[in-house]
């Protein structure tokens, strides 16, 4: 990975909200980075901070009440403090998003044409006519069937599938540098995922920016990832490339997500499962924030937050198990 | 003992319009339904969304009126009484005891504004099943130990609980009455990857130990496999396949079950499949199903037939039957 | 729902219009309460000596620059020699005090015992002089004892109404949107109807019905019935909306598998989930009442002498060469602006402090 070049790095970023509860440290000390032309999965189940961390990094999140806090470094600036009219050159334009309600992320008012037109316009130099040349153009890119009759039709006439395909066309109208895609295929039918995971597959050969892919199923980031981070409570617990994470997980949330999957030889068993639940946001244990449903928890863990263990290249992990000296 | 036997159910729900609100088409949601459920016994429904699995578990709890079609229900005595439309007066009691359902959305299935122990307590009244308040209070703790919380939960409201934990007590309010049939419309498809499995689990120790029938409906094959003994797939309100879980997991026969197989992410990124999928296009709409074949559409093996004649359920094999014109060339 | 309570007054006192709007209600309610005690007058005794006397000037030193606490100078009544008008000069030279606890005209505490105790006022003879905090009407009644005792009417019948209102719209409402089909096609149907009427016409057609033989307090009822039989109808409309969207939720769909009967359904969990709405639309309904029966008595079919109402008091404000001698006659009426804002305030403070969006957790 030495010819890789680096689009994005997110350092110590924090993001806290208050809120009657208490402080919600919803996105505590994540750093990352991502390089140019992959895919990085963030997954991790409900309030881990894996949509915080998306909607941080583009600038979406309202302060006050909530803070955001460390660096995250794009195109040779750090984007936090950006001004919001700056922030706009960015947001849309270099780095833009896929949303996962695709129904609620169209305005039912206009068709999908003018929305599309919308964001061409608002960051690109083209002519009215060049630049619906160039939408449907985007749209005959990712197999729209009758991409002309689309772009007049209205988002209701479509269905969630083909509006989330369609999402997929304004992410790219721009041609950025990076794809957020928050949960883009949750709310899809199995047969409808396939379809846009694949476009998404395909779309990387063509497409030179990078994806940062969020979602709780492990299963399609084992379809589309190249690396995957694993987020819990708030913090990144394991970093390792998709073939790795799945051969070897070593944080015990990792193994555990991997094993609760249902698979067909469980059948007439009882399935393995974490035990406990995923703790809300303002009420996040001390110390290693999965400690309490860890199988392997030790009288350290409830004490001390782990730091980042390295036990094999690339692959990092925040657990006290690989500690020097201690790791497998 | 058959505890709800189903005859050729279709549901149609009215699309109204104007002032008067003049019926100006129809959800075409359940075509022909045929099902048999028997003590003990776990039947699968498998099907994406807009398949009709939600109005076929609605229906048979008579949360929808069916349009045609016979739902009849033998109650413990093993009388079979017909409870299609309106449920003789002397019946409705045990079928609500007997027939209970749990949902899919643990932050919609229990009222905000209640207790779980008011939650809990509601069927129980209903159905005057304890004499005196003390021993309803403490059939309510003994339910919150089964489903895994405890007992001092009780005087909680549901926003102090995960979703996990509020699906714990859906359970519980649904299997105070000791129902002899569940009905569970993806119970699990809200909740998160680590929590699913310890629901499920739930569900099967259960089942075991009450030998309660379950219904089970899901859009996840995987789940549906694990819960189910039978299962039955579904597809524009069509039941297209229907087979024992193993048995149709080694030999799908309906070109649709194949599809919605190969669509299963692999789990595995030195061989991933989702490039190999060939199902193209979406489900059409059931307010204008295509003619002959619901899936002809969308089906990579279709025929000049298919289009034009909408094929029965055939036998494939034991206790396998497929509605497939592919079956009879 | 403690939770949700303690965060709902929290947002609440936030809302500093609310609050104020609040404390103005409560003091209001709290005057129209102790009416009569409070009044320095009987409200329907005349003075024929003060017939639309302006307000006294209450002074605290007399012509000799002497500290005297408050006092008011007795008047004297005369005739402009060229217009014949009344015109009123005080007579600097009487000093009359201003007292507390003074013993006046007698009055009936709740309607049940006499007494003659008032908070305040001079202990002079209405005939020499009399505190007017707002001047006098044209039988020289004092007006400000007749604001406050139209209060007890006009800041009542809006509660009452409203109470009334909101009872058979959420009754009505619920019950079209849970049974749907027929039954709602039906009440929507006779909702538009009644709503396609003009309102005011047919508040005055509805209270022309009341016989005018009915004594005062029947015709407070039967205004009362008037104005909610109209206002219950935008209740029930929204209200159909939510039971439509809460016969859907699951745990609706719950409690209709377990076999509880719809009744139930709609008393236990309809009805409480909408309580929020409810409180808020009716705050928000009051002031329109207030109006509506201030609407009705100005015109002259509602309260009746000797009741009295602040839309009954600005009946006498009615012509303009009146308002103009005798602008103070115009009091009642902002007496009614202050009570509806207030109203106002409280309500949008209070749909501010339930809005789901801002009161849910987010996490």
């Amino acid at each position: 990975m030495t010819d890789s070049e680096r689009i994005l790095t997110v350092l110590n970023l924090k993001t806290y909200f208050g809120t009657p509860e208490g402080i919600v440290r919803a996105v505590d000390d994540v750093s990352f980075h991502l390089d140019r032309g992959e895919v990085l999965a963030l997954v991790g189940e409900s309030g881990c901070g894996k949509s915080v961390t998306a909607h941080s990094i583009l600038g979406l999140i309202k302060a006050p009440p909530a803070k955001v806090a460390g660096r995250i470094v794009f195109g040779g600036q750090d984007l936090i403090g950006l001004p919001e009219r700056e922030y706009r050159q960015v947001r849309g334009k270099q780095i833009s998003m896929i949303f996962q309600e695709p129904m609620s992320a169209f305005d039912p008012l206009y068709t999908v044409g003018q929305q599309l037109m919308e964001v061409a316009k608002a960051h690109m130099p083209w002519e009215e006519s060049e630049a619906r040349e160039r939408i449907i153009d985007t749209l005959k890119s990712i197999h729209i069937p009758e991409p002309e009759k689309r772009y007049d039709e209205y988002p209701h006439e479509m269905s969630g599938g083909m509006l989330q395909r369609i999402m997929i066309a304004m992410a790219l109208i721009t041609s950025p540098d990076i794809i957020i895609a928050d949960e883009p295929t949750t709310a899809l039918d199995v047969t409808i995922q396939a379809q846009v995971l694949n476009l998404m597959q395909n779309l990387q050969s063509s497409y030179r920016g990078s994806i940062i892919f969020i979602t709780h199923d492990l299963g399609t980031v084992a379809e589309i990832a190249d690396r995957v981070h694993v987020m819990y409570a708030g913090k990144i617990v394991e970093k390792a490339s998709v073939v790795e994470l799945f051969d070897n997980p070593l944080h015990p949330y990792t193994s555990g997500l991997l094993t609760s999957r249902v698979r067909r030889e469980y059948k007439g068993q009882d399935l393995p499962y974490i035990e406990g639940y995923v703790p809300r946001a303002y009420e996040f244990p001390e110390g290693c924030r999965f400690h309490p449903r860890c199988p392997k928890a030790m009288e350290k863990c409830k004490a001390a937050r782990p730091p980042e263990f390295e036990p094999a290249p690339d692959h990092t992990v925040a657990c006290w198990l690989f500690e020097e000296g201690e790791g497998r | 003992m058959k505890i709800l036997s189903i005859r050729n159910l279709k549901k149609y729900f009215p699309i109204r319009s104007g002032v008067f609100l003049q019926v100006s088409g129809w959800v075409r949601a359940l075509e022909n339904v045929n099902m048999d459920i028997s003590q003990g016994e776990t039947i699968g429904i498998v099907g994406e969304s807009g398949c009709g699995k939600s109005t076929l578990g609605r229906t048979m709890v008579k949360i929808y009126e069916p349009t045609v079609g016979s739902i009849t229900y033998c109650d413990p005595s093993g009388e079979i009484h017909d409870v299609s439309r309106n449920i003789d007066r002397r019946v409705e009691p045990t079928f609500r005891k007997d027939v209970q359902m749990i949902f899919q959305n643990p932050f919609d299935s229990l009222d905000p504004r209640m207790t779980i122990r008011d939650t809990i307590r509601e069927p129980l009244e209903t159905h005057r099943l304890f004499a005196s308040r003390k021993m309803m209070d403490e059939r309510i703790a003994e339910l919150l130990m089964k489903v895994g919380l405890y007992p001092e939960y009780a005087q909680r409201y549901p926003h102090e609980f995960s979703g996990g934990q509020r699906q714990r007590i859906a359970i519980a309010r649904s299997i105070s009455v000791n129902p002899r049939l569940l009905i569970c419309d993806e119970p699990t498809s809200a909740l998160d990857v680590s929590v699913q499995s310890q629901i499920i689990n739930l569900l099967k120790d259960i089942q075991r130990d009450t030998n309660m029938s379950l219904i089970f409906i899901s859009h996840n094959l995987d789940v549906v496999h694990h819960m189910s003994d039978r299962i039955m797939v579904m597809y524009l309100g069509n039941v297209v396949e229907s087979a024992p879980a193993t048995e149709l997991f080694d030999h799908p026969a309906h070109p649709y079950t194949q599809a919605l197989m190969s669509a299963i992410p692999s789990w595995n990124p030195k061989d991933r499949k989702l490039g190999q999928v060939k199902l193209e296009g979406e489900p059409p709409s059931p307010i204008n199903p295509p003619t002959g074949c619901p899936f002809h559409p969308r089906c990579p093996h279709r025929l000049e037939i298919c289009r034009r004649v909408k094929p029965e359920a055939a036998e494939v094999g034991e206790g396998h039957s497929s509605a497939c014109h592919l079956h009879s060339v | 729902m403690e939770g949700t309570t303690a965060r709902i007054i929290k947002s609440f006192r936030k809302h500093k219009l609310g609050v104020f709007g609040l404390v103005v209600l409560a003091v209001l309610y709290l005057v129209i309460l102790f009416a009569g005690f409070i009044a320095p007058y009987d409200f329907t005794q005349s003075h024929r000596n003060f017939v639309y006397a302006p307000s006294s000037k209450i002074r605290f030193v007399d012509e000799n620059g002497k500290w005297r606490g408050p006092f008011i100078c007795a008047m004297k009544k005369s005739r402009d020699p060229v217009t014949y008008q009344v015109v009123f000069a005080e007579d600097t030279s009487s000093v009359v005090p201003i007292k507390l606890f003074v013993r006046g005209e007698e009055y009936k505490v709740w309607g049940l015992l006499k007494t003659n105790l008032h908070l305040f006022g001079v202990e002079e003879l209405p005939d020499r002089a009399m505190l007017l905090l707002f001047g006098a009407d044209r039988f020289g009644r004092d007006l400000f004892s007749r604001v406050v005792v139209g209060g007890q009417v006009s800041m009542t019948v809006g509660l009452l109404g409203t109470f009334l209102s909101v009872f058979i719209g959420a009754i009505v409402g619920s019950l079209s949107g849970y049974y749907g089909g027929w039954v709602d096609v039906l009440i929507q149907r006779f909702i538009e109807l009644l709503r396609s009427f003009p309102r005011i016409p047919l508040w005055l057609a509805l209270a022309v019905t009341l016989p005018p033989s009915w004594p005062s307090t029947w015709v407070y009822f039967g205004i009362v019935t008037v104005l909610s039989l109209i206002g219950w109808m935008g209740v029930a409309r929204v209200m159909r909306g939510m039971a439509l969207s809460l016969r859907e939720k699951e745990f609706v769909l719950a409690a209709r598998v377990t076999g509880v009967p719809s009744m139930k359904i709609i008393t236990r969990h309809l009805i409480p989930n909408t309580l929020s709405y409810l409180i808020v639309v009716s705050t928000l309904s009051i002031p329109g009442m207030i109006l509506g029966e201030s609407a009705i008595s100005f015109l002259g079919l509602g309260i009746k002498e000797p009741m009295t109402s602040w839309g009954l008091l600005l009946k006498q404000a009615q012509s303009l060469s009146e308002l103009e001698s005798h602008p103070w006659l115009m009091i009642p009426g902002i007496f009614i602006m202050i009570a509806v804002l207030s109203y106002n305030f409280v309500g949008d403070a209070l749909r501010d402090a339930v809005d789901p969006y801002r009161t849910v957790d987010k996490v």
